[in-house]
């Protein structure tokens, strides 16, 4: 599928069922016996036939195919343009505001960056497209964005980070403001952060996904987006601003603890699954607790993991009491004490998949990890940047929420004003 | 009536491939059956190199690891298959 979309329609791909993935050698050598449970055709005589088979003219094409995307679409009505943009795939299938010349030249009020100015490459499928601010914009305009949010929008942008991916698992973002703009966009960063009650947290996420399907040509099912179940954070991802003001003293802002300024405006991006709520507030103190959910987390390595704690005002108070002067102090308590033994941890399928081979071509740390004696305690996280802490919430009671956030990077809004 | 600015980005030049030539047979080749090293698939690549060496005596049948993870690039193995293989089988596994 991939071969035909970037330039070879008739790569020779044969399917045996799946998954293949320890399975027995008796299970694979039936599957290799078999039948295609696609054409229904045995196995090997596809294999074979894919090596001997003769080309034909259409195989040894070698052409460059020029693909020119029209400016504007229509005319229509606007029922005959929300259809069109479901049916092309172009939405996430709730109604959208239509991206008019004119709404989006209001919306391009909001940045100083002329519509034409190419802001970069996104690719969410198989192939990078690149995109202007005018085209950011109309994704904008779609998914009911105010044009003074317009510069984190296109700070997303020119990331290059999709809010979307192709792989089978089923991937999520978080996206956490930080800065002044915080305030100007009027974004929730209090109570019901994280929920549909603030016009920026909802639109901001919709935005990154309008972007993925339309500037990135990902997010078409069973063609550039593979995920089994599909995740429905997908609609806005996880989306808010950090509570600046509820931070105790000691703790930074997430951007500052990134290099950037107090007045520097800053978006982050996380990669990750989903979030778990932890609700037992009473029982043990809250860094014995938060250990349970960090040792939820795949263990890192090549493939990296990550831990986002998503910690309301009162907890991250009590975890000062606790004796945690910084985010940083609590990110290494964690760091230290989610070690699990040198057999369980090489076990893990991604740790298999891909901290065993590059361990195996001497790359450090793996190469040295893989060298431990059996005994050993392997860290769970690569290191304790690793594990971030947001503070958000409204102090209305002491809880918290982690996820399997891992850091992607943080990226100036200021520069897209 | 009302048009809209397309929300699509530019899509990048298309360039079609040409396949690699077809064999004749594949009496007295040499075949690479190379495992991308998806997590704990090894033993289907392992099994499928039987089966063929067994199926088909007359034809040398090379089974290669990918080296680094199942999404990493080898150009080291792509220039040997070119210069001692006359075909590829390529296991990606799930």
């Amino acid at each position: 599928m991939h071969a035909g979309l970037v330039g070879m329609p008739n790569h020779r791909l044969i399917y045996v069922p799946h998954p293949i993935s320890r399975e027995p050698s008796s299970k694979c050598r039936e599957y290799i016996e078999g039948n295609d449970p696609v054409t229904g055709r045995p196995v090997l005589d596809e294999i074979v036939e894919a090596l001997t088979k003769p080309l034909t003219k259409e195989d040894m094409i070698e052409s460059l195919e020029e693909r020119p995307v029209p400016r504007l679409l229509g005319p229509d009505t606007d029922e005959g343009l929300q259809r069109l943009f479901f049916e092309e795939k172009m939405t996430d299938y709730l109604p959208i505001v239509l991206p008019t010349e004119e709404r989006v030249a209001e919306m391009l009020t909001g940045t100083s960056h002329k519509p034409d100015e190419v802001v970069g490459e996104l690719r969410s499928g198989y192939e990078a497209l690149s995109f202007t601010v005018e085209k950011v914009a109309a994704n904008a305009v779609m998914a009911g964005a105010r044009p003074e949010y317009l510069p984190v929008i296109l700070a997303l942008a020119a990331s290059g980070v999709p809010a979307i991916a192709t792989s089978t698992q089923s991937f999520a973002r978080m996206i956490v403001v930080n800065g002044p703009i915080r305030h100007e966009i009027e974004m929730n960063s209090g109570c019901g952060a994280m929920g549909p009650f603030n016009q920026a947290n909802a639109v901001l996420g919709r935005v990154a996904t309008f972007m993925s399907l339309n500037l990135g040509g990902g997010g078409v099912p069973n063609l550039t987006y593979w995920g089994s179940q599909g995740n429905s954070l997908n609609y806005n991802h996880v989306t808010f601003a950090e509570n600046e003001e509820g931070l105790p003293s000691g703790w930074k802002p997430f951007h500052i603890q990134k290099g950037f300024k107090p007045g520097d405006s800053v978006v982050s991006y996380f990669h990750g699954y989903g979030i778990w709520h932890w609700k037992n507030t009473y029982d043990e103190k809250r860094h014995k607790a938060i250990l349970q959910m960090a040792n939820w987390v795949l263990p890192s390595g090549a493939y990296r993991s990550g831990l986002g704690l998503l910690l309301d005002p009162i907890v991250a108070r009590d975890l000062v009491q606790e004796g945690f002067p910084s985010k940083g102090a609590l990110s290494e308590y964690v760091y230290d004490n989610t070690k699990l033994p040198f057999r369980e941890y090489w076990r893990y399928h991604l740790v298999e998949g891909m901290t065993l081979p590059a361990a195996q071509q001497g790359v450090e740390p793996y190469a040295s990890w893989l060298k431990e004696p059996k005994k050993t305690m392997i860290n769970r996280y690569r290191n304790p940047e690793e594990i971030s802490i947001l503070v958000v919430g409204g102090s209305t009671n002491a809880f918290w929420q982690a996820g399997d956030w891992r850091y992607i990077g943080s990226f100036s809004i200021d520069e897209w004003r | 009536m009302n048009t809209v600015i397309n929300p699509r980005g530019q899509l990048p030049v298309k360039q079609q491939i040409a396949m690699a030539p077809r064999l004749d047979n594949l009496d007295g080749k040499t075949i690479y059956i190379v495992d991308v090293r998806w997590p704990y698939t090894h033993q289907f690549s392992q099994e499928m190199y039987n089966v063929l060496s067994g199926r088909y005596p007359k034809t040398t049948f090379l089974l290669r690891d990918k080296s680094g993870s199942y999404g990493e690039d080898d150009p080291g193995l792509w220039a040997e298959i070119q210069e001692k293989g006359d075909g590829v089988v390529m296991a990606v596994g799930h």
